[in-house]
């Protein structure tokens, strides 16, 4: 089509007003850059040091064991604690990896893959931790009702058990609900247009 | 192909086809200033990747590539940034259409059809607009050569809709 044809040619014959010298390239060479994937490498090392440190921040926790062993629980914590820290580990040795592949040189596609695909092992590891939780606080109250005498006591009271399931509930969704606008305000408004790029790009695949 | 690593030699590189990146910052911006911003963002990362550029592809595909790369992930990060220009320009009074008259008026027009396009459909004009071939367009933007002339064709179709309707 020759319109595209002209556009082209006027495309490659436009000139800019603000040439720039080799002092001025030079002088933005000295500038400090403001491009800045490393914002979030800093959060989401913030994010992993909070979970590592979270059982120096609980009161008692050490003391927390004893009650587990009297459940029969013991073992099950102890493995549920392990799991966590070798999860903590796996995702933080895959964030790191996926941090080193983010490069300006790759395709556009590798590098917005690799920018998401780093923030993808925190959000991972976030998840895996709330569904151990979750397990973990479910197995804990089952076997209290069984065993713990006050639990036992409290069950005899059926509204009781009732508001106590509730509170946990409501506790867990609000934690829930804290780390989600939190996600949605600090990451979202940076990592979803490049979530919707890759996207783009993916389909063009298909 | 010799690569040059010293600082001059790549001032030198930069200054010579400083074009590509004004295109590139043309189609991502909307004022003189973010424009002025991101040209001297794009000139750093190219000289912090430079060390590893091996010469395996052409000077300019590989600018094209750390330039839409800068651009497109960037941008979002100084999105207040550029709503405080225009609040600011506004205020002023300096209209957003003043940045940087090209004197060709379909150009202009081009640039403004431009602004609704999507961040990956921007790049793929431009990529159109310079000519490039599809297994370079495939090589930027990280898709196979059949889909990007695949996605080529769309784009020509786009952009002949739009001359029609001028």
């Amino acid at each position: 089509m020759k319109e595209l044809e002209d556009l082209k040619n006027k495309w490659s014959k436009q000139d800019f007003s603000h040439s720039f010298s080799k002092e001025d390239i030079k002088g933005f060479l000295q500038k400090k850059s403001t491009y800045s994937i490393k914002w979030i490498f800093y959060l989401s090392i913030v994010e992993f040091i909070l979970y590592l440190s979270f059982p120096l921040l609980v009161p008692n926790y050490l003391d927390s064991f004893d009650y587990y062993k009297s459940l029969n629980l013991f073992e099950f914590s102890i493995i549920t604690t392990v799991l966590g820290y070798v999860l903590l580990i796996y995702f933080m040795w895959r964030f790191f990896q996926n941090y080193k592949k983010i490069s300006v040189a790759n395709s556009l596609k590798d590098h917005l893959s690799a920018i998401l695909n780093t923030r993808r092992a925190v959000n991972q590891y976030f998840y895996f931790n709330v569904a151990i939780l979750i397990v973990f606080t479910i197995v804990v109250l089952v076997s209290a009702l069984q065993l713990d005498k006050n639990m036992i006591g409290f069950q005899e009271e059926n509204s009781s058990i009732l508001t106590m399931l509730f509170v946990i509930g409501l506790v867990i969704a609000v934690i829930l609900g804290i780390f989600g606008l939190l996600y949605y305000f600090v990451y979202g408004r940076f990592l979803r247009p490049l979530k919707n790029n890759e996207k783009e790009l993916l389909e063009i695949e298909d | 192909m010799t690569v040059p690593k010293h600082e001059s030699e790549f001032v030198a590189l930069l200054e010579e086809h400083q074009n590509i990146v004004h295109r590139i910052c043309r189609i991502y911006t909307q004022s003189e200033a973010e424009h002025k911003d991101l040209f001297q963002e794009i000139s750093i990362q190219l000289w912090r990747s430079f060390d590893r550029f091996e010469g395996k592809s052409k000077f300019s595909t590989w600018m094209y590539r750390v330039g839409l790369n800068t651009a497109i992930t960037l941008y979002r990060k100084n999105k207040k940034r550029i709503d405080t220009y225009e609040i600011n320009e506004e205020i002023n009074g300096i209209e957003l259409d003043d940045y940087d008259p090209v004197i060709d008026e379909q150009l202009n027009w081009l640039y403004e059809e431009i602004e609704k396009f999507s961040e990956i459909d921007k790049a793929l004009v431009l990529l159109y607009l310079e000519n490039k071939r599809y297994n370079e367009i495939a090589e930027t933007l990280g898709i196979s050569t059949v889909n990007a002339r695949v996605k080529m064709n769309r784009i020509k179709q786009r952009l002949k809709k739009m001359i029609k309707q001028e």
